[in-house]
């Protein structure tokens, strides 16, 4: 399959001057290279500094990296920026970006225009998109009596206005209530479904996971990880927690996995046993070697990692 | 906006009237020939380039601090079409400003005859807004560069100072009057005056208005690309300051 964004060998780094004198010098992007295959929603992953936005802003043609290529749709963003622009469409702040004295029809059909559509054209297909949004009711509006809500779906509207191949979007939940933010992440599934390519960038680990088909996770300006949500959490070698309330003596007992001792809830010993493996396979295996040393296993729990364990422990120890 | 600078420049026509009946011995107070009126009939001129060098540095500001710059540049279409755009809008403005406070003053100073002067005014007007346009348009990229609105102020503040608009380039140094002349703000001063006084194009005045024109054209097209590069490279469209 053909990749919609290619990235290869990105470098980005930040001159901060005062006058003529360097002040600072802050690498953005260090060698990043992906792929992104059409038609998947792929989320972009890291901690604040880790290079999601630069990398997005270049995607957008918005800024010029130092070293390395990136194409979107086969055009080059340095060299056939106009030609990335007619096939891309970005959103960088959700509540940015909007004319606010304008009403949400004529915000559409104005960037309508700007992306070559006429006017009529433009105006029907704001028209539908602010219908299908949920937004026709305020289309006759100025914006600046939107909710935020209401501006991070009109945002995706003006991203969708010229039909785009490929959308980029740079955190576009942030900011909502949890309500506002469900109702984007619906649409985003929707885009999803029609088949188009989407790269989000977002701090939510659970929102990359419930969307994104593929996660790209940055830190410090380097991928670190790259994959399916399952992958990127064996890549960062998470451990599933096997929980077990026992009785009997404990002491001196050695397995030959990870394990630490607690108090449960109800006041009982608690061993915790990490595994890297399977836990189907493992906890069998656990219980009739605990039952071999003559202790008892009251209950068993086994908690799955969740992504957010998985980049804590990533980002934390990198 | 609009009525304080009509106000504006009602008054220096109110003060040039005033002060030509008094022509000499002004001459003799200053210590220089020009007449005031003559002077003033300039002021439309460097008021409308402050308008513009105002108006079109706080539209890309205004537009970097929404989100909206950036946006636009994420789009199809070329910077320079949305600023040829915002250009028309504001020269088509000014000029019927400058028509509509200008009348009455005129009008009562030299009749009908001299209304019909205005014609030939509005010509060179309209021709030297243009690099008055280009003017202020790089002042509002380099605005984005040095990200301080302060810069607009002291450009407007030079301009104000320096262009022998609102007084005589001769009582500057000789070379602040040399770094005058490759402002088009005193040629189209110029033309202006003598259109508005003689009713004429005189192509003494109006070749180095044109030419200064076609100069700007030239160096704002060059000079907007190496801008444009540098705003790209070090990601300053999103304007985040105060």
């Amino acid at each position: 399959m053909v990749a919609a964004i290619e990235v290869e060998g990105l470098r980005k780094t930040y001159v901060e001057r005062r006058l003529w004198r360097v002040k600072r010098v802050v690498t953005a992007l260090d060698s990043v290279t992906f792929a992104i295959e059409r038609g998947t929603m792929v989320a972009l992953l890291g901690p604040n500094g880790a290079g999601k936005s630069t990398t997005v802003r270049i995607l957008s043609t918005l800024l010029l990296p130092d070293g390395g290529t990136a194409r979107v749709m086969g055009h080059d963003v340095v060299k056939e920026a106009s030609s990335v622009r007619r096939v891309i469409g970005v959103m960088l702040d959700p509540e940015k970006g909007h004319f606010g004295r304008l009403t949400g029809l004529e915000n559409l059909v104005f960037y309508g225009v700007l992306h070559g559509l006429t006017r009529s054209d433009a105006r029907s297909r704001a028209v539908e998109l602010l219908e299908q949004f949920g937004l026709g009711d305020a289309r006759d509006r100025p914006v600046e009596g939107y909710s935020k809500g209401m501006k991070a779906r009109l945002a995706i509207c003006r991203v969708l206005i010229h039909d785009p191949e490929v959308l980029i979007l740079d955190e576009p939940t942030a900011g909502l209530d949890p309500i506002s933010a469900r109702e984007v992440r619906e649409r985003l599934k929707g885009l999803k479904r029609e088949g188009r390519t989407v790269l989000v960038t977002t701090h939510n680990l659970w929102e990359a996971e419930e969307l994104s088909d593929r996660l790209i996770v940055l830190n410090r300006g380097r991928v670190i990880a790259e994959g399916t949500p399952e992958e990127v959490k064996r890549a960062f070698g998470l451990m599933w927690n096997v929980e077990l309330e026992v009785s009997g003596n404990l002491e001196g007992l050695k397995l030959g996995w990870e394990t630490e001792l607690g108090i449960s809830e109800r006041g009982r010993p608690l061993l915790k046993v990490m595994i890297r493996e399977d836990p189907s396979e493992l906890v069998p295996l656990i219980l009739s070697e605990l039952r071999s040393r003559g202790v008892q296993v009251l209950s068993v729990s086994v908690r799955e990692p969740t992504l957010e364990e998985a980049f804590v422990r990533a980002v934390g120890g990198a | 906006m609009a009525v304080l600078l009509a106000f504006f420049q009602g008054l220096f026509f109110l003060i040039g009237t005033l002060v030509r009946r008094e022509q000499e011995l002004f001459a003799r107070i200053s210590g220089y020939n020009d007449s005031v009126l003559y002077q003033m009939a300039g002021v439309p001129v460097l008021l409308l380039s402050l308008v513009m060098v105002s108006a079109v540095g706080e539209y890309v500001i205004e537009l970097g601090r929404r989100g909206a710059l950036e946006h636009i540049q994420t789009l199809p279409v070329d910077m320079k079409l949305v600023m040829g755009a915002h250009a028309t809008t504001i020269v088509s403005v000014s000029l019927l400003y400058y028509f509509a406070v200008t009348v009455p003053f005129v009008y009562l100073r030299g009749g009908p005859g001299a209304v019909a002067h205005l014609l030939p005014a509005m010509l060179v007007l309209a021709l030297g807004l243009l690099p008055l346009f280009l003017f202020a348009a790089l002042v509002a990229l380099l605005t984005l560069l040095v990200r301080t609105e302060a810069f607009l102020e002291l450009v407007s503040a030079s301009v104000y100072t320096f262009t022998g608009i609102a007084y005589p380039l001769t009582v500057f140094p000789q070379f602040v009057a040399l770094v005058a002349q490759l402002l088009p703000h005193p040629h189209v001063a110029e033309s202006v005056r003598l259109a508005v006084f003689y009713g004429v194009l005189e192509p003494a005045r109006l070749v180095p208005m044109l030419a200064v024109l076609a100069g700007y054209a030239v160096f704002s097209t060059a000079i907007y690309s190496r801008i444009e590069r540098v705003l790209r490279r070090g990601g300053r469209y999103e304007v985040v300051t105060e």
